[in-house]
This record gives structure tokens, C-alpha cells and sequence, in this order.
């Protein structure tokens, strides 16, 4: 019910067509990277799953984690503008229940979306690679492998949202993270195990130790924000920080 | 009649400065409660604190006889409240936040229906609350805190907002709620004038300090004893409110 009733609270608001936007522009990108010089890529060997990804899953996955960051401040923002929660939290509704149903459908738009992307590479590669074998379950894969990356970010992002009332700040915040990634992604494996570095690991670029690292550093991370989201978000916290 | 509300030396202290203290309030069930005092006197603070939205710093109080910690979500769930001012989704509809609550509180659909015409915005009910009038925002959050008829009501301030009209109708609304829905009421204002209309009771607060609690009579013999002007129960208050200043070396 929490989690219809946090769907219901995001109306007309513009988070669906954030993640509408978000879906559309990222399936674009293979279409358009493709279709604008296909012989780059139709000229090179392997698998059109591995082709495509590389090439474009990095911008793709920049898509998805900024129109993510957007996404968090919407969802609270709708709470802080009307003051609704402070009604909220006078009612016999859990705030705890109501972060996590939060972050649920967060990484449901969020893995939408990712989805969207995947289809698109399943037709970019019917219709440019029609006589290899169609990469399905490669891009579905990674697919699966970024949306299981993607939730210690989008618990980190909630987390900075819920605690403040002016949109803007957890906003900036959000787009610096994501660009310090940029910075980080030279550095060490260990810098790119961050929860903004994370959803943009691809399996092809990993090896088999290291997926495992990548999906243990995410459990662990979500362990670590869902506690202190347990702790930040309960009313005695919440009250003491007002 | 047995107490709704009970308060045991209730203080809130944020840092220095003192917002409530060593509050003694007895709310009888079934009345309705004037919570009374000028800005800044406490009376948001104490509410908050009813409602679990600021932690007391020292004293208890119980809710119908039970205590807000250990009874917490049952308390919320049997409480109506508006506080300082409305609080609402302006992306949705007035019909839409109600029906939010309504899920949360478990009630059937035809409650919505009711709390919109209990305040009369049953003709607005598919407008954006955004763009509502200060005035329909205040009867939203009427509605909020009316909704599923519950026993106790918290009002800070209710009538703010209201053109002349909606005041009279908000505040006879309040005066009949305990023999319409059999509840326990607590309203706030900063105005005796308002308070004297709707109350059985009142409390009145000075920089958290609880001046006198008991029937309107009662205040107007203490005050006579005391040497207060009787004639007008605003000019009481304010002579109340002057004399306790002036004790505490704030007014000369």
C-alpha cells in the first residue's frame, strides 16, 4: 500500500515524464550512435552486444544516474513544498516504510528505463547486425548487472534529498558526485567501487573476480546507507536534527 | 468527565531558551479546549509535542490515559490535528490528499465525501490545492485533521485565514464537533475574543508558562479578584498577559 500511495503522491509532479524522458533519450543513443556511422561499428569483429556497449552504455548510464538524481529531489521536494510531510509525520505512517517505498520506486523507474535501453540494443543489433547472432542475453545481463549496481546510489541519493527542504542543494550535490566520477574513473578499482562510480561498471570490462567485487561492494553499500536511512529517517533522529 | 489530555510539568527547551515550561494542562474528554496565549507563548510547541513532532525535554503527558511513546501509532491514528498552518500536496487535488490520509487511516472511501462537506470544498474537490485560496487551504486542513471523525482534535490556530464568514462557520463547526462526533477538542488562538466563542475551557499560556486553566467564569472571578478588568474577557487576558510580563522584568 506504501508503495501505491508514494505512486499516487508523485502526480504531476514530473517524475514520469523524467523517467519517459529519461527511457527515451537513452534508447536513442545506440540508435543514433549507430545510424550515424554504422560502418564503424558493423567493420568491427565480436559479438554487437559487446560492440554496442561499448560504445554507448557509459553515456547511456550517465543518462540514468542524472535523470535519477532529478528523480530523488522531485520525490522529495513534492513532500517539503506543502509542508505534507509534516502531516505525514503525524499520522500513524511509518517514515521509515515511506523512504524505502521511496527508493523501491525510484529503482523501478530507474530499471525501467534501463530496460528501454536494452530493448533498444536488441534492435539497433537486428537492424544493423542482421546476420550475427542477436545479443540477448549479453545486454540483458548488463542490464541486470547496472539496475543491482544502481540501488546504493539511488538509497545515497534519496537519503541526501530527504534531508533538505530546498530542492537545489540535494540537486548540486547529486550532479557533483556524478561528475567527480568522471574524475574518480582513472583512479583506482577501489574509487570506482563508490556508490556514484558503481552503476557504470560493465561486465565486459570486468573480470570474474571483479564482478564479484562490484556486486558484494553494492550489498554491502546498501547494507551500510539502508541502516543509516533506518537510523536518519526514524522520528526521534528526525526531531532532534529540527 | 475523565481527562483526554494530562500534562506532568511538560518542558521544552531548546537550548537556552525555554518554550514550554512545567506545563500542568487538563483537557476534559468531550470539551472543547481554548488553548490561549500571544505569539511566541508556547502553544505550537505544546501541540507538536501532543503530536510527537517535537520531543519534551522534561515532564510527561498521556492521551487518553496512555502514554504517546509507548502508544505511539495507535495515538496518531486517533488524532486529528492542523498545525501552525495547513499541510498538503499542491500537485494534487484537495480530494486527492484526503483520500491519501483516508488509505493511511483505513477508512472507507465515503469519508473523503464527508470531511469535503463538513468544510464546504465539496465544489473544489478536483482543484490543485496549489491553487487554492489561503482561506480553502485553511478548510483542507480542517478537513485533514476532521477526517474519520476522530475523538481528539488538535487545531493550531484554525480560523487563520478565514474571511469573516468562514470564521463564524469554522468556529461553530468546532463548538459542535463534541456533540456531533463525541470528540475532545484543542484549539489555539492568540485571541480571547475567538477562544470565548468555542470554548468550555481555556488554558492561558504567557513564555510557556500556563497563567490559569479552567471555565471562562472562573477566569473572569479570578480576575476580579485580582483587580483586572472584568468587563471585556480580551482586556482580562491582556492585563493577564501585561502583569505576568511585568513580573518577569520583561515590560516595565
Amino acid at each position: 500500500m506504501t508503495l501505491a500511495l508514494e505512486l499516487k503522491k508523485l502526480r504531476r509532479t514530473g517524475f514520469f515524464p523524467i523517467f519517459l524522458g529519461c527511457a527515451f533519450f537513452a534508447a536513442l543513443i545506440p540508435a543514433v550512435n549507430t545510424g550515424a556511422r554504422p560502418e564503424t561499428f558493423t567493420a568491427l569483429p565480436g559479438s554487437p552486444g559487446s560492440i554496442l556497449l561499448d560504445a554507448n552504455w557509459e553515456i547511456m548510464t550517465m543518462l540514468y544516474v542524472l535523470f535519477s538524481v532529478m528523480g530523488a529531489c522531485v520525490i522529495y521536494h513534492t513532500e517539503y513544498s506543502g509542508r505534507a510531510l509534516l502531516k505525514m509525520a503525524s499520522l500513524p505512517v511509518s517514515g521509515i516504510s515511506m523512504f524505502f517505498a521511496k527508493c523501491l520506486l525510484l529503482e523501478l523507474f530507474g530499471a525501467a528505463s534501463i530496460l528501454t535501453g536494452c530493448l533498444s540494443f536488441l534492435a539497433v543489433s537486428l537492424c544493423w547486425f542482421p546476420e550475427r547472432t542477436l545479443p540477448v542475453k549479453e545486454i540483458l545481463l548488463q542490464g541486470g548487472f547496472s539496475m543491482v549496481l544502481m540501488l546504493p546510489f539511488v538509497v545515497l541519493m534519496l537519503l541526501i534529498a530527504s534531508w533538505y527542504s530546498n530542492m537545489w542543494t540535494p540537486l548540486g550535490v547529486g550532479v557533483l558526485l556524478v561528475f567527480a566520477e568522471t574524475i574518480l574513473r582513472s583512479g583506482s578499482f577501489a574509487l570506482r567501487l563508490l556508490p556514484f562510480s558503481l552503476p557504470f561498471q560493465t561486465l565486459s570490462a570486468l573480470s570474474g573476480s571483479e564482478i564479484r567485487i562490484c556486486l558484494g561492494a553494492a550489498a554491502g553499500e546498501l547494507l551500510i546507507l539502508g541502516l543509516a536511512a533506518w537510523i536518519l529517517q526514524s522520528p526521534r533522529v528526525r526531531r532532534i536534527a529540527e | 468527565m475523565s481527562n483526554m489530555i494530562e500534562t506532568r510539568d511538560l518542558t521544552k527547551a531548546y537550548g537556552d531558551f525555554v518554550a514550554v515550561s512545567r506545563l500542568n494542562l487538563h483537557i476534559k474528554r468531550g470539551s472543547v479546549y481554548g488553548f490561549l496565549g500571544p505569539n511566541g507563548a508556547g502553544k505550537s510547541t505544546t501541540m507538536k509535542m501532543f503530536l510527537g513532532l517535537t520531543a519534551p525535554s522534561g515532564g510527561t503527558f498521556t492521551i487518553g490515559g496512555k502514554s504517546f511513546l509507548a502508544n505511539r501509532k495507535e495515538l496518531l491514528g486517533s488524532i486529528g490535528s492542523l498545525i501552525e498552518s495547513p499541510s498538503f500536496y499542491g500537485n494534487l487535488t484537495g480530494e486527492e490528499n484526503l483520500d491519501i490520509i483516508r488509505r493511511i487511516l483505513g477508512l472507507p472511501a465515503s469519508s473523503v465525501d464527508q470531511a469535503l462537506e463538513t468544510v464546504g470544498l465539496t465544489e473544489h474537490r478536483k482543484k490543485l490545492t496549489k491553487k487554492y485560496s489561503l482561506g480553502m487551504k485553511q478548510r483542507l486542513g480542517l478537513a485533514e485533521a476532521l477526517i474519520g471523525r476522530p475523538p481528539l482534535l488538535i487545531l493550531d490556530e484554525p480560523t487563520n485565514g478565514l474571511d469573516p464568514v468562514g470564521i463564524h462557520e469554522i468556529r461553530s463547526l468546532i463548538r459542535s464537533l463534541p456533540q456531533q462526533y463525541d470528540c475532545t477538542v484543542l484549539v489555539s488562538s492568540h485571541l480571547l475574543s475567538e477562544i470565548e466563542l468555542m470554548a468550555d475551557d481555556v488554558g492561558i499560556l504567557n513564555r510557556g508558562r500556563l497563567l490559569f486553566e479552567g471555565p471562562l467564569e472562573e477566569l473572569r472571578g479570578q480576575a476580579a479578584q485580582m483587580g483586572y478588568p472584568t468587563d471585556n474577557l480580551e482586556d482580562t487576558f491582556l492585563a493577564l498577559v501585561d502583569d505576568d510580563n511585568r513580573k518577569r522584568g520583561v515590560l516595565k
